[in-house]
This record gives C-alpha cells, structure tokens and sequence, in this order.
C-alpha cells in the first residue's frame, strides 16, 4: 500500500467523525432532523474499517526494518539498558500522517500530526468499533427526543475527539484531545440540560476533570523543561537521555509520573477524583455506554500504558498508582453493592474496573521484567471490559427505554420474560463482567490477578504486592456478587413493571437489538479469541516501552482461583434476591451503619462537598467583602487624602463677599505694617 | 501601508465630527448607520492593513530580505516595520547643534497591526450591539464610540512617547462620557472613580516619562522621544540599576492601574457593571489592554535589568494573586457582568505572567492572551447585553434555564465560555498555555499557582452557565408598555452579525494559531533577545562534569546524553 493511501486512511478515521459533526450540526436542525444518525452511522463505519485496515493492514506491512521510521530509536533502546535484560528489542512499527504546525515558539514546536501504533490501532477499533454499535442503539433509543440532531453531532465529535487522542503524537496534541473529549462529556452528559442534575452532573464532570488536567498539564510542563521536547518519539524514543535523567535527578522522574497520573485519576475517575462519573449517569444511556465503557474513561489507562517508559523509571509512583487502583477498586464495589439504580450499579462497578487496571498497570514495580506483562494485562481488561460495558449499559438503556424511563430496580423485577432479547444479551454482559470462565472479562481479570501474584514475589515490595492480591481477590468477589445481584433484582423474580411502562412493555427494537447482539457475542468470544491465542498481547506489545514476552502458558492455579470467585460470587447473589429475597433486607437492618456507608456511597460526595467545595466558596464569599471593604476601602481612604487636605483651603472660598472684604482688610493692613516696619 | 493606517485613524476620527456636527439633525437611525459605515470601514481598512503588512513586511522576512523600511538598528527591541515620521519641532544649542527633536512618528510591527484590528472589530460589533439599546443621544454615543476607537488605534500605532501618552489619555474622555451618561443607575460614580483611578495612575506614568526623557536628553539622545531609538540607546548604554527601577515603578503605576493588577482593580468591577454594552465591550476588548501593551512597549524593553529584578517577582506574584483572587471573586458573584469583570482580572493576570517570563514562549502567550482576552471576554460582554436587552437584568438569581427560550445565545454563550476558560482548539488556550509555560521556565512556583486559577475558571464560569442557561426555564415577568406580554426572541440578525466574527475567529485561532504567532513573531524575538532568550534548560545533568551548562540548545543535549552514553 502506498504511503499516501496510508497517510489517507490514518486520516479519514477522525475526519470522518468531524465531518459527521459539522454536517449533522450545520444540517441537522433543518434538513436532517431524524435522520440525522445517518452522517454519524457512515462516518463511524468509515472510521471502523479504516481502523481495521491500519490494525490488519498498514501496521504488519511496516514493520518490516526498511521502513521503520523509528529505526534510530530502536537501535537506541537495544543499546540502552534494556528493560528486559536478555530480550532483543522487537521492531516497533509504526506510521506516521502528516498534518499542519499547530505552533512554532521559542524551543516549543508543536505539530498536528497522527500517529499510530498498534497500541493506538486496537484503541482505535475498539473506540469506533463500539462507538459504531451506540449510536446505531442511539438512533433508537432516542427516537423523538427533540433534541435528536445534537446527540448525533456530540456523538461524532466525541468520537472524533478520542480518536485524535489516541492518534496523538505529542504530549501537547495529547492535551488538546484530552480537554475536548472533555468538552463532549460536557456536552453529553448535560444533554437533558433541563434536568438540573443533568446540568449539574455536566458541570461536575468537567471541572472534576479539570483537577486532574491541573496535573497534566504540570506534568507537560515539566517534561518539557526535562526533555527540551514534548513529542513522544523524542521523550521516549531517546532511551540515553531518559536513562540519564532517571540516573541523575530520579525525583523529577517521579514529579512528572505524579503529575501525568494526576491528569489520569481525573479522567478514570480514580479516588478522590471518580466523584463525577456515578453523577455523569444523568446523561442518556447510550452516553454512559459511550463515555463510560470504550472511550473517556479509558484514556487515563491509555495516557499511564503510553507512558510506560517514564513510569518505569519511577516505581514509587507505580506503587501509588497500584494503591490508588486498589482504593478505588475496593470502594467502588463496595458502594456497588447496596445500589438501586441499575445504572449507577453499572457506573460504580465502570470504576471498580478502571481500579482493577490501575492495579495492573502498577504492578510494573516489582520488577523491569514485570512491566510488559503489567501494562498487557491493563490494556486487556480495558480492551475486553470496553465490550462488556458497553453492552450492560446499553442492555440497562434497553431496560430503561421499555420500563418509560424508570431505573430503580425495586420498582421492576421478572423482566425476563418480557423482555428477552435485553435478558439474554444482559446476561451475557453480566458473566463476562463476574468473570464466568471462558468469558472476555475472565481472561483479562485472570490476566491481572495473575500479574498481581507475580508481582508478590518482588522481594522489595512483596508485601505490599499481597495486600493488593488480597484486595483485588476480594473485589473480584465482589464483582461478581453485585453484578448478579442487579441482574436477579431485574430479571427475576415475580414480574412487575412501574406504571410508566404501561402494561406491556416493549423490547428492543431491531435497531436496538442489533447492536446489543453484536456485542453479546464479543462480550462472550473477544476474550476468548484474542486472550490465550496471545494475539492480543503479541499486537500490543510491539509498542515502545515494552519488550515481547513469550507466551508463558496459561495461570492454571490463578484460573482456578478466579473461577471458583465467580462462581461463589454469582452463587450468593442467586441465594440471596433469588432463594431467600428476604435476607438482604434484615443483613441491612443487622449492620445498619455499615449499609448506610455503602449506601451513602462513603459520603464522598460529602466529603468533597465539605473539604473541598464549601471552604472555597466560602473563599470565594471572603474575598469579594474583603475587595469591597479592604482594597476599595483603602482607595476610598486616598481618595479622600485630597478632600481632607482641602478642608482648611475650602474655609477660604466660601463665596461670602464679607469673608473676602475681612481677609482683603487684614491682609492690607498686615501689608502695610510689614512694609512700614521693613522702613 | 501608512496611508492605509492614516485612513484607518481618519475614517473613525471624520465619522465622529460628522456625527457631532450634525447631532441636531441626525436621528437615531441616521447616527447608527453612519456610526456603522465609520466602523465598517474602518474595520476594512484595518484588514486592509493586515494583509499588506503580511505581504509587504512578513513574505520577505521569511525569506531572509530584510524590510526596506527600517530605521532602527537590527538589534533594537522595538523595530517598526512600517514608519511615518515628520519632524515638529527642533531645540538646538548655540553653535547651531541639534540637541533635541520632537517628531510625530506613527510606525507598525505585527502587534500593533495585530491590536489595531481588533480594535477595529470589536468596534463594529459594540455599534451593532447598541442599535436598538441606544435611543437617547444616540449621534453623541457614537461619536464618543468612534472618538474612543481613534484614540486605541493611535495608541497602537505610535512609536513617539509624547504621541503615546497624549493618545494614551485621550482613550480615557469618551469612555468617561460614555459611562457617565448613557450607564447604568450608579453611572457617575462609577465613571468618576474610573477616570479618577486611572487617570492618577497614568500622571504618575507621566512624571516618569518626563524624568526618562529629560535624563536622556541630557545624557545626549537627541531624539529622547522616540521610542525604537529611546530603546536602542538604552539598550546601549544600560542605566544603573536603582534608576532602572525607579523609573519602571513610576512608569508602572498608569499601566498597573489600567491592566488592571491586583490591587488596583477594584474600579474595574465598578466601570463594567455600569458601562452600557458596547463600553463594557471596548472597555475589557481593548482598553485594558493599553495597560500591558505599555508594559510591553515601554517597560520591557527599557529597564530589562528592573524587569527582572522587580517586574518577574512582583508583578508576577501581583499576577499570580490577581488569577486566583479575581476568579474567587468571580465564583461568588450574583451579577453575570460583575462575574465577566472579575474574570478580566484573572485573565489579564495571565496575560501579565506571560510578558514578565521574560522569555519567548511568555512574551508571545502574553501578546496572543491580550488579542484572545479581547475576544471572548468581548462576546461575553455582548451576549450578556443580549440577556440584560431582553430580560432588563443580569442577576444569576432572576434567570435560569434560558437554553429553553434562546438556543442561538445559549450555544453561543456555551462556546465562547469554553474559549474563555481556555479549551484546547479554541483561542484562550495556546496564549494560556504558552504564558504558563514560559513562566513555568522562569518561575515554576508562580506558574503551578497560576495554573490552579485555571480549573477555577472553568468552575465559575461553567457554574455561571448552568445558572443561567440550563435547568428549569425562570425569567422575570416582562410587560411591555400597553400590558402585553413581552415577547422575547433568539439572537436574531444583527446580533448574530456583531457575535459570529468574534465566535469565528475563536475557532480559527484556536486550530490555527500559527496564523497570528508569525504576525507577532519577529517582533516579539526582537523583544526576548534582549533577555537572552535561552531554551529550556534541560536538568540532564552530566554524571561527570556536574551541571550541563545553562542555555544549551536542545539537540545539543541529546548529543550529549549521547555521549554520556558513548563515555559509559
């Protein structure tokens, strides 16, 4: 294939999204109205196989060494020390489109150019790939919302946005992307911004995400001044400088990691900062299956997995980085656990998993030799949880849709037989996410315990490393409790719909039944085809900063271990809504405050509001009395310096012709004594 | 290229007498088109202007021919590229020597031309944005407009100290008038405070100049008032340090005061609040930024040892202070206009850090957060005028949900609070991140401070929106004048007409940048050469020798870790 053919297709899978957008923006209102999916379906189609072909096509054709354009670096990192002492550093290949300069200052050069590697290429089918099947499921669950067109134009520009981010070159182009998948959370999640939770929701999201940018955007700072560049290839390409800097000021390695993982907790919702994805759920349900399974959410997993090189050289912050993974794991499914609104069920457990790859992602701390497995494992579960997600999320819009918009679990049950079509493929997603053996989540969750034990044996950190296989052992659990428990509330049990349904409510429409299908079967064969074929850590893993490992088998213990979770999870959620639905009720009466915690979603929201929210407002109230009485009270206080020193001037010129006549009189006299008495 | 810039001084200055000439008989309809033509013309000439000046002086700089107008030296920090000069008066001594000269002296680089255009654009859009709103004295308003739109213009373009400073002032009658009669209910005194506080701050920006000029002068310039050679001489024969500072804290005080920089910017608030529209527009588009353009004119280039002795410490934590104060006090304002004032202060605070970097990156985020400020916080103004025109409030309590009633302004407003809290792909961002970023070399405490002040402004402008636009529709019962209800429309078309170039140009700025760095660029090198512009120095540090020297190129960095790699 040719260069430019390449150049072409790495270009159309953005465009054609902003073309979508601008078309359904400037037409939608008019001429498209409700078929203004149209542009969106195509665009995203186009972007789809345009992915596949760089996946399938462009990326194994360049990898041979004449046209690596990385050649220099790869020779570079074979000198260094390497990563993995012993193993040849692999062919990283990679293409390159060219675009425009953003902007030349000074030592700062900042062009928009793509580039793709095969991290980037299963990002991006996986990105437009599910992003293809919501908004199809789009098209029919928000049939007759007038707002119609806006969805579609948001939908696109979202997907554009992420594309662009993935694409990205530069740690700069990286930023831009970041704050505008941003801006179409906003969008997205403010949709209904009659709501004012929705608005709410949408305003939290974006200045939540904007802490974390604080960091990012430090942390951009600081590489720059470091490295003299922000381009990937010139930071991480130049191993002898990294290794150099590691070596001689290991602090600043670690501030900058810091940072960047900063800029991640934001847009991973990882503790303190998850607090604005459960509250995004007011947007429509295809949006949190947009935002909250393939794309936004796991761009700070894809930012940390790119960075690798700069993470390896600080495993104080990778430790951190498992920590935080863990925290929020850990309370993400514990507040899970008492949850009455199927999707916050969902959003709770989108966070627990994001924990889960963070927990992976970290376990590049006990050792160099760790870290290609580390990032590997988190890249799968992003990868197969993106499926799974989606298709729960979509399955509990599909819920939605037919119970007239009504989420609380309690109001419906024994939906099974209504609704068919969103049970099976509800179920499906459900096991994948429990970890049912043989399912996508199975795989890359294995994928992580396994990685998390290997990591146990670290003789610096063992001990550590056994907290957290103990942690993520019990969110496993967890996980799939929680999951089977909104599955049986909803599905089973004697059926009752909420009187918004109306009496016989309808399941999904083929539009809507499709795409829910489609991703059943990934979520059910995804992990299964791509996980012990070892096709997908082989693709990833010929990125920069890791190193191909081996296939070392399958975790035949940690697969025992990880099944008999599963099933033990899925096993007491079934005891209890399903054999003896009245245990639940009396466990939360008998541990009453520990319900409410959980309940409460820890208070964070509370927390946030009363440490961080309330003492700056109250800031904000200081400083606008302290702007009126304090900095305009003293300039008052000049001002009235002149009026003061006028005070006695004024006494002269009061207009009284007798005061006048007295000082002219006075002061003649007073003359002509002065003169008399100089002669 | 100077004909086009006398024109363009002429076509607004003409209107204006025009206007006042025929006051008695020009009605409001009349006034407004012939104010609108003034403008419009103006404003092409202005694009006029800009594009010869991208023809003319940039396409032979790129390729290395150097300008054929070009009076100073190639080291000098202020470089005209453009010039008209015409000797007024000449003071020789006894043998018939000239020892002094005064001269008028308009001349242009890229950020004059850059500044005259927006001038000139938001401009038009305050004489739209008033059509309807201004009934009473309607030739006088916009004559004091068109008088204050000369008055900027003159400013940007003059390259004399006497013609700056007579300029300088002279921007502050009309908008006097224009607050004081046609503001809001608390107008006089908030147009007393403005003219007094600024205009005390820039007599003692005078009796500095006067101080400069006559030290100079008697040190042997002969032509002390000229700005290109005022700074060449300087650059040559450096003052003392204590003069340099004496002399940049007297020079200061006007441009502190107009910025406005913490603590002097509480008859800001004031003067916006009170403003009509098309003031508050010129008012945060433009006039504030006289106050660092003379920073960038006449302090930079001059004192650049009290510059970095003074300028980077103290007007940068002024600055620093300035972006977090005045977006804490934006967070808890009530009235949307107090709120856009307030969030001036901050983002003239970053506007400030970028110039005192000191270095390239800064200087340039400062120049572009001076045109992009000028924008958005322009159209913010213009479309909280739409909501106060239909709605006869701006109280954040009074309204909400509006996105219900106006779409058009809801989405406007959207977007260019996300030009103005500086997103990515829009024009707030890259003078924002390039202002940081240079002080972040300079002073990284200072940077990190100031870079919180960014996720503060997004909450209070984003919690300003939502109050406003979404949730449940709220809006204050309106009755017109016979008890019918009052029947409120969308942006209709010569609103859309006064907000779609500035929306536009947001967006194109923001995606293509370049477009105005390379306007400024030259220029803005010319000015950091005189700080040594050094690149980012790198912390590699040199396991053998220490320390890699300072202002090391960056390939040179790689080349050495290089051969660090080779010594190993």
């Amino acid at each position: 294939m040719s260069e430019t053919t390449q150049q072409l297709i790495l270009w159309l899978i953005p465009v054609a999204p902003l073309l979508s957008a601008l078309i359904t923006a400037l037409a939608g209102p008019g001429a498209l109205r409700y078929k203004s999916h149209l542009p969106c379906w195509t665009a995203l189609a186009v972007s789809f196989v345009c992915s596949l072909i760089l996946l399938f096509q462009i990326l194994p054709s360049v990898s041979q060494p004449r046209t690596v354009a990385s050649e220099t670096t790869t020779s570079e990192s074979a000198e260094s020390v390497a990563i993995a002492p012993g193993v040849t550093a692999a062919v990283r290949p990679q293409v390159i489109a060219v675009g425009y300069e953003w902007f030349q200052v000074g030592t700062l050069n900042v062009r928009m150019d793509l580039r793709a590697d095969s991290m980037t290429a299963i990002m991006l089918c996986m990105v437009t790939g599910v992003s293809l099947l919501v908004s199809m499921f789009g098209s029919g669950y928000m049939h007759h919302d007038p707002g119609y067109p806006r969805f579609f134009a948001a939908v696109s520009l979202f997907v554009f946005s992420m594309c662009m981010l993935v694409l990205a070159g530069s740690f700069l182009m990286l930023f831009v992307f970041w704050e505008a998948v941003g801006l179409c959370s906003y969008l997205l999640i403010g949709f209904w911004f009659q709501k004012p939770a929705a608005a709410a929701a949408a305003k939290k999201a974006f200045v939540v995400n904007r802490i974390g940018d604080f960091g990012l955007i430090i942390g951009i700072f600081l590489i720059w001044q470091t490295f003299g560049s922000l381009s990937f290839e010139e930071v991480f390409g130049g191993t002898a400088l990294l290794n150099a800097v590691a070596e001689t000021d290991p602090g600043r390695i670690q501030l900058i990691c810091l940072c960047l993982f900063l800029g991640a907790m934001g847009k991973s919702a990882q503790f303190p900062l998850q607090v604005w994805l459960p509250d995004a759920m007011e947007g429509p349900t295809p949006v949190s299956a947009l935002i909250h399974a393939a794309t936004m959410v796991t761009a700070g997993v894809y930012l940390v997995a790119r960075c690798t090189p700069l993470f390896v050289l600080a495993p104080g912050v990778q430790l951190f980085i498992c920590a935080t993974g863990a925290i929020t794991a850990a309370i993400a499914a514990l507040t899970a656990l008492t949850q009455t609104d199927l999707k916050r069920v969902l959003a709770y457990s989108t966070v627990s998993q994001l924990g889960f790859m963070f927990m992976a992602l970290g376990c590049g701390a006990a050792g160099p030799e760790l870290v290609t497995a580390a990032v590997t494992a988190g890249m799968f579960h992003l990868f197969t949880h993106a499926y799974f997600k989606a298709l729960l999320f979509l399955a509990a819009g599909s819920v939605m849709h037919a119970m007239g918009d009504v989420i609380d679990m309690r109001r419906f049950s024994g939906l099974k037989k209504a609704l068919p079509i969103t049970h099976w493929t509800f179920l499906a997603g459900a096991a994948a996410l429990a970890g049912v053996p043989l399912l996508s989540g199975f795989w890359s969750k294995d994928d992580i315990l396994a990685v998390i034990g290997e990591a146990t044996h670290s003789a610096q950190y063992g001990t550590f490393f056994r907290v957290i296989q103990i942690v993520a052992s019990i969110t496993a659990l967890l996980t799939a409790f929680y999951t089977f428990r909104a599955y049986f509330m909803t599905f089973w049990g004697e059926e009752k719909f909420p009187e918004e349904a109306g009496h016989h409510p309808h399941d999904a429409s083929p539009v809507m039944a499709w795409p829910l299908g489609i991703l059943a079967v990934c979520a059910v064969g995804i992990g299964l085809l791509t996980g012990p074929t070892h096709l997908f850590a082989g693709t990833l893993q010929r990125i920069q900063g890791l190193t191909a490992v081996e296939t070392h088998g399958l975790h035949w213990g940690v697969m025992a271990v990880s099944s008999g979770i599963a099933i033990v999870g899925i096993g007491a959620a079934w005891f209890l809504y399903v054999l003896s639905p009245g245990i639940p009720a009396s466990l939360a009466a008998g541990m009453k405050p520990l319900y409410l915690i959980s309940n409460g979603k820890f208070f964070l929201d509370e927390i946030f509001q009363w440490i961080v929210v309330f003492p700056l407002r109250k800031l904000a109230a200081l400083a606008v009395l302290f702007d009126r009485f304090v900095i305009d009270g003293i300039v008052d206080a000049v001002g009235m310096v002149p009026r003061a020193l006028s005070v006695l001037p004024r006494q002269l010129h009061g207009g009284l012709v007798e005061s006048y006549a007295g000082v002219m009189w006075v002061s003649v006299v007073a003359a002509v004594v002065v003169v008399l008495s100089l002669f | 290229m100077i004909a086009l810039l006398f024109l363009s001084l002429a076509v607004p200055f003409a209107s204006a007498v025009l206007l006042m000439l025929f006051r008695g008989s020009l009605n409001q309809t009349s006034s407004r088109l012939l104010a609108l033509s003034g403008s419009v013309a103006t404003l092409f000439l202005s694009l006029l202007l800009l594009a010869q000046y991208k023809t003319v002086v940039l396409k032979p700089l790129e390729t290395g021919n150097r300008p054929a107008v070009s009076s100073a030296s190639e080291a000098s920090a202020i470089r005209p590229r453009a010039e008209f000069r015409h000797e007024w008066l000449k003071i020789t001594d006894s043998s018939g020597k000239v020892t002094a000269r005064l001269e008028m002296y308009f001349g242009l680089d890229g950020i004059s031309v850059a500044l005259i255009a927006l001038t000139t654009l938001l401009t038009v859009s305050s004489v739209l944005i008033s059509w309807e709103a201004i009934s009473d004295r309607a030739s006088e308003f916009y004559a004091a407009l068109l008088i204050l739109e000369t008055g900027l213009i003159g400013v940007f373009c003059s390259m004399d100290l006497v013609m700056f400073y007579v300029f300088f002032e002279l921007t502050l009658i009309p908008l006097f008038f224009l607050i004081a009669i046609w503001g809001g209910p608390d107008r006089r005194k908030a147009a007393v405070r403005f003219f007094l506080y600024t205009l005390a701050g820039s007599l003692i920006t005078l009796s500095g100049l006067v101080a400069l000029v006559a030290w100079v002068a008697r040190a042997g310039l002969t032509s002390p008032t000229s700005l290109p050679a005022l700074a060449d001489w300087l650059a040559a024969n450096p003052l003392p340090q204590a003069l340099q500072i004496s002399f940049f804290l007297a020079l200061s005080a006007g441009f502190l005061v107009k910025v406005p920089v913490f603590p002097f910017h509480t008859w800001l608030p004031l003067a916006h609040v009170e403003a009509p529209t098309a003031g508050s527009v010129l008012l945060a588009g433009v006039l504030l930024k006289l106050g660092t353009y003379g920073f960038l004119r006449l302090c930079l280039p001059m004192f650049p040892d009290a510059c970095r002795v003074v300028g980077l410490p103290m007007i940068g934590l002024l600055s620093v202070i300035g972006i977090l104060y005045g977006s804490f006090c934006a967070l808890s304002q009530r009235d949307i206009k107090k709120l856009v004032a307030y969030s001036s202060v901050a983002h003239l605070g970053f506007c400030m850090l970028g110039l005192f970097a000191l270095n390239t990156e800064g200087i340039t985020g400062g120049v572009l957060q001076m045109v992009n400020h000028g924008l958005s916080t322009g159209a913010l103004f213009l479309i909280v005028g739409m909501i106060y025109e239909r709605y006869h409030t701006r109280m954040l309590d009074d309204i909400g949900g509006l996105a219900k009633r106006l779409p058009l302004i809801a989405c406007s407003m959207v977007f260019i609070s996300m030009s103005s809290i500086g997103l990515p792909g829009l024009n707030g961002f890259v003078g924002e991140f390039l202002s940081l970023a240079g002080m972040f070399r300079s002073s990284p405490v200072y940077a990190v401070l100031a870079t919180a002040g960014v996720v503060l402004g997004a909450w209070y402008l984003l919690t300003a929106v939502q109050l406003a636009f979404f949730g449940t529709l709220r809006e204050p019962h309106q009755d017109d004048s016979h008890g019918h209800p009052h029947v409120i429309t969308d942006l209709n078309a010569r609103e859309f007409t006064a907000l779609a170039p500035l929306a536009a140009l947001c967006l194109w700025l923001g995606v293509f940048p370049a477009s105005l760095i390379e306007l400024i660029e030259p220029d803005v090198a010319a000015l950091s050469a005189l700080y040594q512009d050094a690149p980012p120095v790198p912390v590699a540090v040199n396991p053998v020798s220490g320390l890699v020297p300072a202002a090391v190129p960056v390939p040179q960095v790689l080349s050495l870790s290089q051969r660090i790699i080779v010594a190993d």
